[in-house]
């Protein structure tokens, strides 16, 4: 337990370094940020938010039933998953969008529309580089969480975990929550940055 | 003092709560509240990451060692913003207008060297 | 106890085995050498590691040298001695002095030192090392394939955006190495709390494990944030994006504050252990308890702690608002106090000890006085006003090398001669470690002081040229590095000597008080046949005997 803690301590600084990097630029280019935050969908940004926020409940359920012995741990387990997957779903669909508009740096952009709306393009760049770098170590997070709660899933199944050791699965839950709670710091940062 | 085992019911609740708060991050995004969106959100944020981690993260009933752990990480993030925005945000305060470069005198001492003027040597990052 | 045979030689008679198998013996292949998790096999393994490295980042610095011998380039490109000190850099630093002490003496003693079994978590233990490997082969990659050329810094632009050399391979090799370090850190942290013997409280640990508990600190701390820099450049190199690049809306000097923000703790990363291991031996060969040793523990924190706060002591010329370089230069004053106290305190140890002058000592005399001089130096470097003049030159090449040499590896040289017979049941031939050491302390000195003098006359760093009349100077720096290097040979010679030829150490040679000298040498696989009891301080020294019970 103070394992996985020590290690989440260590994440934050991980994304730690991004978030400083995004105040850095967003104080220096604000008008840039508040453009590109407005291409982004808050509707989808919102139900995503929710839809993790779900996993999380889903996950602290699935802790609880480990601790009571009940059977319905590899249901929760199943649930988070799903949720989990909804949410990256969700961003593909946010990601291919932003593809096929041109405002992938590096890959797809396209620097004219926001000259035509008086705004820096190598500005609102960064402001792209930035979301995409978070969402897609965010994204990396995910995915990661996937196989770990997949080994809690295949576990749970095969009857690892009783009232008494039950652990591992509280463990994965940190971690669970904790990706939950960079994204509810990503969500508001990237998606509502307003004048 | 909670009990050991947090209910069900405290879950929904503190679920109830998080789903709350989303929406209000969200709607208040479309109110004209100009320089205060920024404090706004990061304090519903603020709110919404202690719910998770006192409720759903059970911080309150790990050792005091996960604690100082958290708050080794979180005190070394601000040392991190603070010092570095310290830098950018007083530079056009304290920092004069850059000089012609004539105007620069050389950093490295010309003392040894024999004939003539010593070349300016440009600013080189530490 | 009884002593045990170490021999690694399989099909050479052995003498008949008193007691039980120890690490080494308990099992024979390269399959149980390479799946082991047994901390005191991995700490072996990291050893062998290290050491390679090292005579790789030797030899980057030896060809530095030689090109220095004359003030004109002719032994190389300019592009090419670029990739020669990058490299040196690179190497010496992340995958050597990093590693160093923490990977190889705090992987076999700390354990030991504790009473317990293993570390939290062995099999991530072997994982750190398998990952240490794996940023080693993209590092060597790099170097095979032509070298980066951009200092070991990596500012930005020129690494994100303009350099022709193989920037991606060794920033991806460096940030796996991060994940090495981080979880090496992960591990101790958690087995200090959490595996201690019974009796060992907090304040009866060991000045090695405060200090080792202090880097892991750091480790956990700081490293995350050079992968995510590392990361950065990775993604604008290969992108072709802005994050660093001004022509394109970025800022290098963000790059420089993410960058130093982990990579000056590094450094504390790199003289911390030292510290710790020049603790313990001072209070062994002086037979004295460490002088005011809670104070020593608390100054180990205070240096983990105030160096974050500090990094832009890097930057003073490169742009920085004056505001902020103020408050860094008073920081990193600040800094140097708890370093300064340690210094006070291991010398206040030393006042009515009773000293033996044995290799070990002599290690840890070199490191409290170079260490003293490369810190005072340092001093001089956060004064803004004198680094103005010497930013950039030799001066700073000097005091970080009077740091990481005459400190680090002085320190690090120190422990393995020290802990030696517990590691491999042998004594090293104390004659001919003593010549090396005096031979490591003639030509680093020999090397690096003249550096003092051409960095306070002008001499410019990263140059592979200079004016005639520094070449005097730049003779006995290299005289000097041609010693040091064969002072490092002479320990591989006799250190390899002694695992077959070296006299049985029994299990406390020199007569320590901590727990590791409780068992024998080398452990057994399980470390303690029976888990250590601990009733008081650990260096409870009595004037006559050596084991205090």
């Amino acid at each position: 337990m103070l394992g996985m803690w020590t290690f989440l301590a260590t994440e934050i600084l991980f994304f730690g370094g991004l978030f400083a990097a995004y105040t850095v630029y967003r104080s220096e280019y604000f008008a840039a940020f508040v453009a590109g935050s407005e291409h982004l969908d808050v509707t989808l940004g919102t139900i995503n938010t929710l839809v993790l926020i779900a996993s999380s409940l889903t996950m602290a359920l699935a802790v609880h039933a480990a601790q009571m012995g009940k059977k319905s741990l590899a249901a929760f387990l199943a649930a988070t998953i799903v949720l989990g997957a909804v949410f990256l779903g969700i961003k593909a669909v946010e990601w291919h969008h932003d593809y096929v508009e041109g405002m992938v740096p590096g890959i797809a952009w396209e620097p004219e529309r926001w000259q035509a709306e008086g705004i820096a393009p190598r500005e609102v760049q960064i402001f792209f580089l930035l979301y995409f770098c978070m969402t897609g170590l965010h994204a990396l997070h995910m995915i990661v969480g996937f196989g770990v709660l997949g080994f809690m899933f295949f576990g749970a199944r095969r009857g690892w975990f009783t009232p008494s050791y039950y652990n591992p699965v509280e463990i994965a839950g940190l971690y669970w929550h904790f990706v939950d709670i960079v994204w509810i710091f990503l969500f508001p940062l990237l998606y509502l940055i307003r004048h | 003092m909670h009990s050991a085992i947090p209910t069900v019911r405290s879950y929904f609740i503190v679920f109830g709560c998080l789903v709350l708060l989303t929406l209000l991050t969200s709607g208040i995004a479309f109110l004209p509240i100009g320089n205060l969106h920024t404090p706004v959100g990061l304090v519903i944020a603020v709110t919404k990451a202690i719910l998770v981690v006192c409720f759903f993260m059970h911080l309150l009933h790990s050792g005091r060692v996960s604690w100082v752990m958290i708050g080794a990480a979180l005190f070394m993030l601000f040392v991190m913003f603070y010092l570095t925005l310290a830098d950018f945000f007083t530079r056009s305060k304290f920092n004069t207008e850059p000089r012609a470069t004539a105007d620069i005198t050389p950093l490295v001492s010309c003392r040894t060297v024999r004939d003539g003027a010593c070349p300016p040597s440009p600013l080189t990052p530490g | 106890m009884s002593t045990i045979v170490a021999d690694l030689r399989p099909g050479v008679p052995s003498e008949p085995a008193t007691s039980e198998p120890n690490y080494i013996n308990v099992s024979y292949g390269v399959k149980s050498w390479l799946l082991t998790v047994d901390h005191k096999r991995i700490g072996i393994l990291y050893l062998l590691s290290i050491t390679v490295m090292f005579f790789f980042g030797g030899l980057f610095a030896v060809l530095i040298r030689l090109e220095l011998l004359t003030p004109k380039g002719d032994l190389f490109q300019a592009d090419t001695y670029n990739k020669l000190f990058t490299m040196h850099g690179i190497v010496m630093l992340f995958f050597f002095l990093i590693p160093s002490i923490p990977s190889v003496l705090g992987n076999f003693v700390l354990p030991l030192m504790i009473g317990a079994r293993d570390l939290a978590f062995p099999k991530l233990n072997l994982a750190s090392w398998y990952i240490y490997l794996v940023g080693a082969i993209f590092t060597l990659w790099a170097i095979v394939q032509g070298g980066v050329d951009t200092g070991w810094t990596f500012y930005t632009p020129y690494s994100s955006t303009y350099s022709n050399s193989y920037v991606l391979l060794a920033a991806v090799g460096i940030l796996i190495l991060g994940f090495s370090s981080i979880l090496t850190g992960l591990n101790f942290v958690v087995t200090v709390h959490k595996m201690r013997a019974p009796g060992l409280t907090w304040f009866r640990l060991p000045l090695f494990i405060w200090s080792i508990y202090a880097t892991s600190i750091i480790m956990l701390l700081g490293t995350p944030v050079i992968t995510i820099t590392l990361a950065l450049v990775a993604v604008e190199r290969v992108l072709h994006v802005g994050i660093f690049d001004p022509r394109l809306g970025g800022d290098p000097i963000l790059f420089q504050h993410l960058f130093w923000f982990y990579s000056h703790p590094a450094v504390y990363i790199m003289i911390l252990p030292s510290m710790g291991v020049v603790s313990e031996i001072v209070s062994v060969f002086a037979r004295k308890d460490v002088f005011g040793y809670k104070v020593v523990a608390f100054a180990s924190m205070a240096i983990a702690i105030l160096g974050f706060l500090v990094w832009a002591h890097h930057m003073f010329v490169s742009g920085l608002s004056v505001y902020a370089a103020l408050i860094f230069s008073l920081l990193s004053f600040l800094v140097a106090i708890p370093s300064a106290v340690k210094v006070f305190n291991w010398t206040a140890t030393l006042y009515k000890g009773s000293i033996s002058y044995q290799t070990p000592m002599l290690y840890a005399f070199g490191f409290i006085g170079l260490f003293t001089i490369g810190g005072l130096t340092g001093l001089f470097l956060a004064t803004l006003a004198i680094d103005v003049h010497v930013t950039d030159t030799y001066f700073v090449v000097a005091h970080f090398h009077y740091i990481m040499v005459g400190g680090a590896i002085m320190g690090y040289l120190g422990g393995i001669h020290y802990w030696w017979p517990k590691m491999t049941g042998r004594l090293y031939p104390e004659t001919w470690a003593r010549i090396a050491a005096g031979i490591i302390f003639i030509g680093f000195n020999l090397t690096f002081f003249p550096q003092f003098v051409l960095g306070y006359l002008g001499m410019p760093r990263r140059s592979h040229e200079y004016p005639e009349e520094w070449q005097v100077l730049n003779v006995m720096s290299t005289a000097g590095a041609s010693i040091l290097g064969l002072g490092y040979v002479i320990p591989l010679v006799y250190l390899c000597w002694s695992l077959y030829w070296g006299k049985l150490a029994g299990p406390n040679p020199w007569g320590g008080t901590t727990l590791e000298w409780q068992t024998s040498s080398p452990p057994p696989p399980e470390n303690f046949q029976v888990t250590p009891v601990v009733t008081e301080r650990p260096y409870a020294y009595v004037e006559e005997s050596a084991l205090v019970h």
